[in-house]
Parts: structure tokens; sequence; C-alpha cells
């Protein structure tokens, strides 16, 4: 009896130990677990917090795309930039660096293929976790542009031709380079040319009949025409092209005077704008595709390359004497459309000059232009106002030259959305 | 008799058992004690670091929402650098879902080399910065920052 009890307390011992180890095993593992979960939360939390660092300065990089290209529609692609990458630093507490990629692609927006610059932004900043990025692609494209007329010259009012003025056709063919007035056309000039048709609808000056030139069917002349409906400035345009050149630079008066590189107009001028006349003509100002909007007057001394649209609130002058010359690339690249709302006689007083050839557009929907010439220059493209006064020998040209692709209407571009990565 | 002696052995073991496993139990509790708290201290901190990514993510977008036109005109008329008392998104002041919380927004204007300009000229891009505080319990504090830039866009 004795003997099993005994064996029994024997069999006893240790149990206590046992248990304590069992105890104890239980709670390191719930210690365990709960370090772990504390750890697990910690790398998740702080990886999600720095994730979100990152995407908002991807974001900012998208952004900062979209904006630049509505300044410059050559934004990462012009000269002096590390081609189509560009890599900067964003410094401050949440700050990193934000990597830029473009690349031109086509997209299908409501069932049709649109060309577009394809930016993805890629944006890393340092953490105890190692480096951690977010991507973001955004796509810009062109927005909507004003509906010019089709016409070379067009007026709301009166066409007036004073002097030996030719409407021409790019590739001298007889057709295409037609003129309209919903006024009347009178011309006083000795001789002149027009290839394609002149239409008006309160009447024409017999002497412009002797200068359209015969065609193959023949071109009209219509002193009769039905009104044609001028092409207003449309007010949405207006509103988005000011808001896109919404980047003020203050002062009453801006002065470009060319130099290296040569300074770029961008955003909105709250003065007036000079252009300064360079040795041979050399240009004193670039645009890069982007609306410019000018509050005073432009006065052009000298020569504005490239291409994009300049909206002036107040007048278009070139100076009355002088060589002043409007444009341009000799390679006849550059595509200008000068926009002045400003209502009134002297809009546009525009001076062409030399043999400088000008590509690009006049238009004035609520005042005069009045385009002179000194010598025999070019303007490749259209002039569209209230009234038109045309002196002096200039050609005014309807492009279609094959190797400058016609006239590109000039837009802006705007974000077609975007999208968070990985891709 | 040696029997008798083996026994006495075995029973001084069952008190030494029982010290070693008091003391283990000690250990444990004091050793998970201590950790416990800690942990959850620092699960707390996590969830609130998270809260604050989350609140200074949802100030940025009610930033960006408001666009750089409406930032450019009304916050920034004074100076190139400017705290704002007012939030598009009502997050300033004490977020109900952190302890103690505070947000913060610096906007301050960038030049192209994204840098403070020394002037208030407008160049068409802003640089937003939202700070989230808390201040819970014990070592349960913080605060975390997100930065972007909002540009001058149609």
């Amino acid at each position: 009896m004795t003997t099993e009890a005994n064996r029994k307390h024997g069999g006893r011992r240790g149990v206590a130990l046992l248990n304590t180890m069992i105890l104890v095993l239980v709670l390191a593992t719930l210690g365990s677990a709960v370090i772990n979960v504390a750890l697990a939360s910690a790398r998740l939390s702080g990886r999600r917090a720095y994730a979100l660092q990152a995407l908002n300065l991807a974001m900012a990089g998208a952004e900062e795309a979209v904006g630049s290209f509505q300044d410059d529609r050559n934004y990462m692609t012009a000269a002096g930039l590390p081609g189509p990458t560009r890599t900067y630093t964003l410094a401050g507490a949440a700050g990193g660096t934000i990597t830029l990629t473009l690349v031109m692609t086509t997209v299908t927006v409501n069932g049709q293929p649109k060309q577009v610059r394809q930016v993805t932004s890629q944006a890393t900043v340092t953490s105890p976790f190692g480096p951690i990025s977010r991507v973001v692609r955004v796509n810009v494209g062109n927005a909507g542009s004003i509906p010019l007329f089709s016409y070379t010259l067009a007026a709301r009012n009166m066409l007036n031709f004073n002097g030996n003025i030719s409407v021409k056709n790019s590739d001298n063919s007889p057709s295409g380079a037609n003129v309209h007035a919903n006024g009347i056309i009178t011309k006083e000039g000795a001789s002149g040319l027009i290839q394609g048709n002149a239409t008006a609808v309160n009447g024409i000056d017999s002497n412009i009949y002797g200068i359209v030139a015969a065609a193959t069917p023949p071109n009209i002349v219509n002193p009769n025409a039905n009104e044609v409906v001028f092409p207003d400035v449309d007010p949405q345009w207006q509103a988005d092209a000011a808001a896109v050149a919404n980047t003020g630079i203050a002062g009453s008066s801006t002065t470009f005077s060319g130099g290296g590189p040569l300074p770029t107009m961008r955003g909105r001028y709250n003065g007036n704008v000079v252009i300064n006349t360079m040795t041979g003509n050399a240009p004193a100002a670039q645009i890069n595709g982007g609306i410019v909007w000018i509050k005073g007057d432009l006065q052009m001394n000298g020569v504005i390359k490239g291409s994009g649209t300049i909206v002036v609130e107040g007048r278009i002058t070139t100076p009355t004497g002088g060589n002043a010359v409007v444009g341009a690339d000799p390679t006849g690249l550059d595509n200008i459309l000068f926009i002045s709302t400003f209502a009134g006689s002297d809009a546009m007083n525009i001076r062409l000059s030399g043999t400088q050839d000008f590509r690009g557009r006049f238009y004035a929907p609520n005042g005069d232009i009045n385009l002179n010439s000194q010598g025999t220059p070019k303007l490749y493209g259209s002039v569209t106002s209230r009234n038109i006064n045309i002196g002096g020998t200039p050609d005014i040209i309807n492009d279609k030259r094959n190797n400058q692709g016609g006239f590109t209407q000039p837009g802006f571009l705007e974000s077609k959305g975007w999208e968070e990565g990985p891709f | 008799m040696q029997m008798k002696t083996k026994r006495g052995w075995r029973r001084g073991l069952s008190l030494i058992e029982t010290i070693a496993a008091i003391i283990l139990i000690m250990f444990a509790v004091a050793v998970f004690g201590a950790t416990f708290p800690t942990a959850a201290n620092a699960v707390a901190k996590n969830r609130n670091r998270d809260t604050a990514a989350n609140a200074c993510n949802a100030e940025l977008d009610a930033w960006r929402r408001e666009g750089y036109d409406k930032i450019s005109s009304t916050t920034l008329k004074s100076g190139s650098t400017l705290l704002r008392t007012a939030s598009p998104s009502s997050l300033l002041g004490n977020p109900a879902s952190l302890p103690a919380g505070t947000v913060a927004v610096t906007i301050s204007r960038l030049n192209d080399t994204y840098a403070v300009p020394a002037t208030a000229v407008d160049t068409g891009r802003v640089q937003v910065t939202v700070t989230a505080t808390w201040k819970g319990v014990g070592a349960d504090k913080g605060s975390w920052t997100l930065t972007t830039i909002i540009r001058q866009a149609e």
C-alpha cells in the first residue's frame, strides 16, 4: 500500500515544473504573437504611410507634366533637357525624387485613336524599410481650338486691297486661296492676283474681276453671296486659354531682347510686351506651342520664333517705319496664331518687311487688321478680322506645302486622365 | 536505509521544482507584462500613424480639388508661404480619430527649380505640405507629413 502510494507520489513529482513550462510556453507563444503583430503592424503601417508620401510626389510629377505641357508643347523634348526623361528632387520632410518619362503613344478615346503625350511619374522616398516608390501615369492631349475660317482672307465687314497684293496658293495652283467679306470688297491697287474665289455679301469692286486667275472649274466672283457665320472667339475657349495662361508675370512692360538661350514667352503678361529688333533679324523671343496671354499691347519690333498662340487684349503693332518683321524662321516652320480681342480700328497694325516668310494667322474678331508690307514678304496663313486693309506688295499665301503639313491649328494641351501604377 | 535516503532526496527535488516553476512563472509574467503594453502601444501608434497619413492624404486631395487658381488667388495673397487656418476638407483643428490630433497646412510658392522664391510672384506652382500630429497615452505620439505640388493647369 505504502509502496503504491509512494509510487503515485513519485509519479506526481515534476508535474508542477511541467505545467509551469507549458504555461511559460503558452505565454511565450502569446508574447511572440503580440510582438509579431506589433512588428507587422509597424511594417505595414510604415510602408503604407511612406507609400502615401511617394504617391503624392508622383501626383506632383503628373501635375508638373500637365502644367508644363500647357506652357510648352515641347516640354521634355526641347534642347537642353536630358531627352525624354527628367529627374528632380522635392526637398522637405516628405520630399523625395521624382522621375518623369515621356513617350508619344496612341490611346482610344470614345472609339477614336488619339495621339497623346504619355508621362509616367515615378516618385521614390527613403524609408526605414528601404526605398519606396509609387507610379502615376498621365495622358496629355490636344484640347479644342477655335474654329477659324478656311478663307485666306475673311472680313466680318469690309475687305480693302490697297496695293499690288497677291492672294496665292503655296503650290501656285489656281484654286483654294479664297477671300470673303460679309460686307464689301474694294480694290485700289494697280495689279494683283487671287488664286481662288472672291465672294462678298454687299458687293465687290469691279477691279477685282480682273485679278481672279482662271481655274477649272472657274473661280467664283460673287458680289451677292450669302453671309457666312463669322468665327467669333468661343467664350469657353477663351476662358480655358486664359486659365492655361494664368501664370502671371507682373509689371507694366516686359521686353524681349534675344540672348542665349532664347527667352521663351509663356503664361500671362499683365502689362505691355515689346519684342526688340535684333541684329540680322535674329529672333528676340520664342514661343513653344503654349498659350501666351498679354493683358496690354504687343509691340513687335523684331522676330518671334516658334509655334503657338498669342492672345492680346490690347493692340498688336509693329512700327510704321524701319525694318520690323513678324515671324519667322526661314525654314517656314514657325506657326503662330495672333489673336487680338481689342475692339477698334487699330486692333492690329502689322508691317511685314523684307523677304521674310511668316507662317501663321492674324485674327481680330472685334477689330480691324491693317496689314502693310515693305518689300515682298510672304505671309503663309490667313487674316481674319472685322475689317481688313491690306497695302503694299505682300503675298498672302494659302499654305498647301506638303512638306510643312499645311497649317496646323494652334491649340493647347490638357490632361486626358491619369491612373496609378504599377503598369 | 538506503531506500529512505532516496525518498528524502526526491522530496527535496519537489521543492526545487516548485521554486524553479515559480521563478519561471515570475520571469514569464514579467517578460510578458513588459512586452504586452509596449506592443499594444506600438500597435496604437501605428494605427494613429495610419490615421494621420490618411488625414494628410485627404487634406491634399481636397487642396488638389480646390485647384491652383483658387489657392493662388485667395490663400497666397500676401506672401509666398502662409499657414492656412481654414481647410477645404474640414480636417484642420482636432480630427476626431486622432488623440489630441491637429492637422497643419503650409502652402508655399515654388519657382521652376522647386525652391521657394524670394518674392511673392505668381509662379504657377505651389507646394502644399500637410502635417498631422497626435499625442495619445505614454509613448503613443508623433506626426506624419505629406507634401505635393499643385500646378497651374486648365
